[in-house]
């Protein structure tokens, strides 16, 4: 077990990527704090979860709320008395063209993609901080965020964002023995784009493996990233696109 | 190779100090009519005086780029008394220091509204005239080197300049289409009122730049001036530091967390 006694915070976690986040890590040994805003979904993941570890609980959050964000990591340290672990997952993807982005879409994308990650990053950060805890930041970015492509803007920059906020963290609390990292995924099939996802469609889209992305495979390379065997690694980017970025 | 604009109309925002400022009248001594664009209006009317005369004349506009029925509003104002858009400068932005471990949420909102947020409703509402007039066009955005690599103390600056960064990658290839050019000057550490109280000597003594200087105002304008003309007809999407060298370096200052912030955590 790599994570026996850890206690991690998973968000978007009601399926697809998160989902499997917090399976991977629960096999691991760690106790999963699995949240979500579609809490029955998040509800059922953790009772599929619960005889790995009684422990894991589901939350409801918004992570756009500074006050949601407080809330959660009290009630957290409150029940377990430590957070080890935080993967910044969620995330939303709207796909239009510049003049059809409203101000308010550019909001609610990035209230979820950046803000939500750096108001948990904070309260997690000063956590770990205030209790001398050596722990592991997480943030689920996307290829996205590494090249530029057309109809997805508020998705793009807010990842890319998202990448840069990381490097920052990473430099601000790495003397606290913290380390923070980025997985840019490529297409994985999730529920989110199962609509448009085929071999066919990957392949067009500069997949240079052959297969489909699954979130398995980010789930793993978060595992690594929070465990020991990543004790080197803060700052970085690591890219499970099968390719993608350098096609 | 002439860097000249005659019979174009720029819009510079933050056109009040700083680089803005020295962007605007280098593009007007280029021949370029302006639409000048801050909160300081009063600024920019001094501003307005010092220009040389330009065909339409130059036009001050109060401007708070983050707000969206406003950028709408003065855009078509714009529009409607230059006929025309040729240039934006994506240049308002406001620069505050802060750290992950005790920034407010209220901090991080301003600076992401007005420094990202900002220059996509400009974006938005030029290009849509863009567009229609079939004319193409030139967007330039000022970031920050802060938004390349990391330099602490100004966390939600530094992450609200590497979406700036991004989102002109993503606009180069959304718009090359309709013949809009998107390009990035990403300043390093320059002369400006906005960080007065920075000591360039001591600056340069525990920050690495080849060139061992800080930047003026005007080397800013040069590369605007650069990019703006049909010099760079064909640049897109690039991002053309002038940072004497500082991005390519890999010595960086020591910074940690302040110790008398502690309390604020």
């Amino acid at each position: 077990m790599l994570l026996a006694d850890d206690v991690a915070i998973v968000t978007g976690a009601a399926q697809g990527i998160g989902r499997a986040i917090a399976s991977a890590l629960s096999s691991e040994g760690a106790l999963v704090c699995a949240c979500d805003l579609r809490f029955v979904l998040v509800e059922e993941v953790v009772a599929e979860l619960k005889p790995a570890n009684p422990g894991h609980f589901a939350y409801e959050v918004d992570m756009s709320s500074a006050a949601q964000v407080r809330s959660l990591v009290d009630a957290v340290v409150a029940r377990y008395g430590h957070i080890d672990i935080l993967v910044n997952n969620a995330g939303i993807i709207i796909r239009n063209a510049l003049c059809d982005i409203s101000a308010e879409e550019w909001d609610r994308v990035f209230a979820v993609n950046l803000k939500g990650p750096f108001l948990l990053a904070q309260a997690v950060g000063r956590h770990m901080v205030s209790r001398g805890i050596a722990g592991r930041i997480v943030n689920i970015a996307s290829t996205s965020a590494q090249y530029g492509q057309a109809n997805k803007a508020t998705y793009a920059t807010s990842k890319a964002a998202l990448v840069h906020f990381t490097r920052c963290a990473a430099v601000e609390l790495a003397p606290y023995g913290i380390r923070v990292n980025a997985i840019c995924p490529g297409p994985t099939l999730t529920a989110q784009i199962a609509d448009r996802i085929s071999e066919e469609y990957l392949r067009g889209k500069g997949m240079l493996l052959s297969g489909v992305g699954m979130p398995e495979d980010v789930a793993r390379a978060v595992l690594f990233l929070v465990s020991d065997g990543a004790r080197r690694a803060t700052g970085a980017q690591l890219n499970i696109d099968s390719g993608q970025q350098l096609y | 190779m002439k860097l000249e604009l005659q019979g174009k109309v720029a819009i510079v925002t933050g056109a009040a100090q700083g680089i803005g400022h020295a962007i605007a009248q280098k593009l007007a001594s280029a021949g370029a009519s302006l639409a000048m664009c801050d909160l300081n209006l009063e600024g920019l009317e001094v501003l307005q005086a010092e220009l040389p005369a330009a065909s339409p004349p130059h036009a001050a506009y109060r401007l708070d780029v983050g707000d969206e029925v406003t950028v709408q509003a003065v855009v078509d104002e714009i529009v409607e008394r230059f006929g025309q858009i040729d240039i934006l400068v994506n240049n308002a932005g406001i620069f505050k220091r802060g750290w992950l471990l005790q920034l407010t949420e209220a901090e991080w909102d301003e600076t992401m509204r007005v420094n990202a947020k900002g220059p996509f409703l400009m974006t938005k509402a030029v290009a849509g005239h863009m567009i229609a007039r079939r004319n193409g066009g030139k967007i330039i955005n000022i970031a920050s080197i802060s938004g390349q690599i990391v330099q602490p103390g100004k966390m939600h600056y530094s992450v609200s300049k590497a979406a700036l960064i991004h989102f002109s990658k993503v606009m180069a290839v959304e718009l090359g289409p309709y013949g809009i050019y998107v390009n990035v000057i990403s300043p390093g550490p320059t002369v400006t009122p906005q960080i007065a109280p920075v000591d360039p000597q001591d600056y340069l003594s525990r920050h690495y730049i080849p060139l061992a200087k800080m930047a003026q105002p005007e080397d800013h304008a040069n590369a605007a001036l650069f990019l703006a003309s049909s010099a760079a007809d064909h640049i897109t999407g690039q991002v053309l530091n002038v940072d004497g060298g500082e991005f390519v370096t890999r010595k960086r200052p020591e910074a940690r967390f302040p110790e008398e912030l502690r309390d604020a955590i």
